[in-house]
């Protein structure tokens, strides 16, 4: 009996270990606190177009498959440092809407993304009053 | 810009279908072939042909008495429009905002989106349509030739009951106000959908799935419990998603 007390004992030890190893690796690149104010858009209205972006339910998604490009290695950047155009109209790499909406080109996007994981749920792909503007497009 | 918007009282509707033939005719659309399926709703769904469409529904109220609720249903001219800000990365300008009313219009440019997308990737109320042939898109443009000119559009102008208005937005959300404190006297649960987002404001007399379509952008809170439980449980997205929050609300 105290032979299975203290093999369970060592289990439960290197379990820990083991656990604690693999949070040391994720937090080597610290993200940001929730409740991120993402987006910048400029629409007609005087409301801000503004997503909440929470980086903890992303965490199973690579950080570089979102900071795509750069400088420093392991330095994930904002994507308004170069997404700059904040017209909802832009178009072209520099539109901040479009690195956010676009589907079907090289670079994934927020919803291109959402579209392929959440393919026909209307609260994570939709538009006004789904999960990303749970407020509306006022 | 305060534009123009329209004025959709349904507790006065009568389901004449009076816009829905107006909006044809002044639009030169020609006839779908359909099929009774055993609703005065015809034809089932909008479509490139049919830009404006009387929706009917059957349903029973608190009360287990049978309402016939009426949604004559066509583009709401966002104020913020998605379909022009998602539409426009496929195309080149293919759908414009007057800036004089606020009239979202769909030109032959959106040929581009194609079936680049859905409409409801497009728009909130799953309302532009495309032609099949030519990939190009199509909905309301508020008869923005007639409003030019001083006319009323031609949903407004055939409306016998008063249904359909339109008018200068501030003057519409004023008569949506006075017509709101009207109606709730008799029904309390009167509401007005969306009206700070879009210029097609409707007085509702009746909750919005109680209606056949999307009165309201949000997503509907009953239909998405069901395809929930449709789905085998409950996952844990469906929970991270906060989606059973919506049962409470409808």
């Amino acid at each position: 009996m105290k032979k299975i007390f203290i093999v369970s004992l060592l289990c439960v030890c290197l379990t820990a270990v083991l656990a604690f190893a693999q949070t040391e690796l994720e937090s080597a690149i610290d993200a940001p606190e929730d409740d991120l104010e993402i987006n910048v858009i400029e629409g007609n209205s005087k409301r801000d177009l503004g997503v909440t972006f929470n980086h903890s339910s992303h965490e199973d998604i690579d950080c570089f498959t979102c900071h795509h490009k750069n400088e420093v290695k392991d330095e994930p950047e904002s994507c308004a440092n170069c997404h700059t155009d904040t017209d909802p109209d832009a178009q072209g790499e520099k539109s901040y809407f479009r690195a956010m909406h676009v589907k079907g080109t090289e670079q994934t996007s927020c919803l291109s993304c959402h579209e392929e994981e959440f393919s026909g749920d209307k609260d994570l792909t939709g538009c006004a009053n789904s999960s990303c503007h749970p407020t509306g497009l006022n | 810009m305060s534009g123009k918007s329209f004025f959709v009282d349904l507790s006065l509707c009568t389901a004449c279908r009076g816009c829905q033939v107006a909006c044809k005719q002044w639009k030169n659309l020609p006839a779908e072939k359909t099929r009774n399926v055993g609703s005065h709703q015809n034809p089932q769904d909008l479509s490139s042909k049919t830009i404006r469409l009387v929706r009917f529904h059957e349903v029973r109220d608190t009360n287990g008495k049978l309402q016939w609720n009426f949604f004559p249903e066509q583009c709401r001219h966002c104020i913020e429009p998605p379909c022009k800000y998602i539409g426009n990365m496929y195309c080149e300008d293919g759908i414009v905002q007057d800036a004089k009313t606020g009239a979202v219009v769909m030109n032959s440019r959106t040929a581009g989106i194609g079936d680049k997308v859905t409409s409801e990737e497009l728009c909130p109320y799953n309302v532009p349509r495309m032609d099949e042939e030519s990939g190009q898109w199509f909905k309301c443009d508020m008869c923005l030739d007639r409003v030019k000119v001083g006319r009323l559009p031609a949903c407004v102008q055939s409306c016998p009951t008063g249904t359909m208005n339109f008018g200068n937005r501030e003057d519409m959300l004023a008569l949506a106000e006075k017509r709101l404190a009207e109606v709730k006297t008799t029904n309390p649960d009167a509401y007005l959908a969306d009206s700070e987002s879009v210029r097609v404001i409707y007085l509702c007399i009746a909750a919005p799935e109680a209606y056949n379509g999307n009165l309201l952008a949000s997503v509907d809170g009953s239909k998405m419990v069901k395809t929930a439980q449709a789905k085998s449980g409950v996952n844990r997205r469906d929970l991270l998603a906060g989606r059973f929050g919506s049962k409470t609300k409808a």
